[in-house]
């Protein structure tokens, strides 16, 4: 058994993994109880150590965080969409590459997709990944096209993941209860940019969820520091996206 | 830890759990404790936020605290193995044709493989690190690695192979 063998042997047996059941908020919670704790520590022994030395120093400037989040340009958040004509066949065949795109993605270590988009007249899927393409991804490609649909990579600059984490914690902010002209909006739909390149969040009115006559700048603004430097477009509109 | 400091972290997790739990998996051989590793290897990856930002890739961190979790739990009572009566039926390598079901056996063979070999077995055929690298995982110096994984492919071939049948075995002349 060489080297070889036991790399294929042991791909055979993570091929198909059971349901992902880690929560991400356990991991934050977990692990703000454990830097609390280590915190706690800490100024016990700086306590022990300052009562010897018999000089008194308190803690030091702490910095607040420091948010700057790219202004999207306008029309930056591209629209991309499957064309749905095309003969059921070349559907069907569009269908089961992008199938095998994803499934190959999600079986590697790092999953840096972003998109998948169907194009059946074309009989082409068109793959946004983040970063040079992997091997196992180019020969999925190269056999695709042997059996007549194309693969093609577009470069992204954000994964589907990272943008999904993202919305988790866009979604969380509230409208600033400071600013007079965020009172009564509420965030009503969210969604990744199909292009890979940030975030969408649409701002409604809570009393009846029809869309927010304007973005409030203070709401926005809160809403991007949520995400640190991931692009994020802010409009109005009540709907939910999909992306 | 700061808003954007989480959402990077948050970002590196999402991207990279789905390899975690792998290798995690692959040293366990059960989804749910590779979950619970995996998870509350983040959690203390979280809590030492700092090293997180200045090192740029917590990766090898992550995979160093996810082996000590691992190696830890295994030390634990009663939560070694439980030896059982019998041992689940197992093919050579060479009858062995990569089909549904052949995953247990593997698991079944890896579970085989001392603890320690295992580890190696996975940070290098498995994870791709580099000798060094896979030291600095366990903890433990180049040279036992490299003579762990020069080892670890005849350990599992071993393992592969099925147990002594006494019934095949040459009738004693009387």
């Amino acid at each position: 058994m060489n080297e070889t063998d036991v790399k294929g042997l042991l791909a055979a047996a993570v091929a198909h993994p059971a349901a992902d059941r880690i929560d991400t908020d356990a991991v934050l919670r977990g692990g703000r109880r454990r830097r609390g704790v280590r915190v706690a520590a800490t100024i016990g022994t700086s306590v022990a150590v300052v009562a010897v030395a018999g000089t008194l120093v308190i803690g030091g400037t702490r910095h607040a965080d420091i948010i700057a989040g790219p202004t999207p340009s306008a029309g930056a958040c591209r629209d991309i969409t499957g064309t749905a004509s095309g003969s059921l066949q070349d559907q069907a065949a569009v269908a089961a590459a992008a199938h095998s795109v994803m499934t190959t993605a999600s079986g590697l270590p790092t999953n840096n997709l972003a998109n998948v988009i169907a194009h059946p007249a074309d009989l082409t899927v068109e793959v946004l990944w983040v970063g040079p393409v992997p091997m196992a991804l180019t020969d999925l490609a190269t056999s695709e096209a042997s059996m007549g649909v194309t693969v093609e990579f577009t470069a992204a600059t954000y994964t589907k993941t990272r943008m999904q984490a993202a919305l988790q914690l866009a979604s969380r902010v509230d409208a600033p209860a400071d600013d007079p002209a965020s009172q009564g909006l509420t965030i009503a739909g969210d969604g990744t940019c199909p292009d890979g390149s940030g975030i969408k969040i649409m701002i409604a009115q809570k009393a009846n969820n029809e869309p927010a006559t304007s973005v409030p700048p203070a709401f926005a603004a809160a809403i991007q520091s949520s995400v640190g430097q991931m692009p994020v477009w802010v409009e109005p509109g009540s709907a939910a996206i999909t992306g | 830890m700061g808003r954007q400091a989480e959402a990077d972290f948050l970002g590196w997790v999402t991207t990279s759990r789905a390899g975690l739990r792998k290798t995690a998996y692959l040293l366990c051989g059960d989804w749910f404790l590779a979950d619970d590793l995996v998870q509350d290897a983040l959690a203390r990856l979280y809590g030492v936020g700092g090293r997180v930002s200045s090192s740029g890739d917590p990766g090898p961190y992550a995979r160093k605290i996810l082996m000590n979790l691992y190696l830890d739990h295994r030390r634990r009572p009663g939560r070694r193995e439980v030896p059982v009566a019998y041992v689940p039926e197992t093919l050579g390598v060479d009858q062995h044709n990569w089909v549904d079901g052949d995953r247990d056996r593997l698991m079944t063979a890896l579970a085989r493989v001392p603890k320690g070999q295992r580890a190696v077995l996975v940070l290098r055929y498995w994870d791709d690190l580099s000798i060094e690298q896979a030291a600095h995982a366990l903890g433990t110096s180049a040279s036992n690695v490299r003579s762990q994984a020069s080892r670890g492919p005849d350990a599992l071939r071993a393992a592969f192979e099925p147990e002594p049948d006494p019934s095949n075995s040459p009738e004693e002349a009387l």
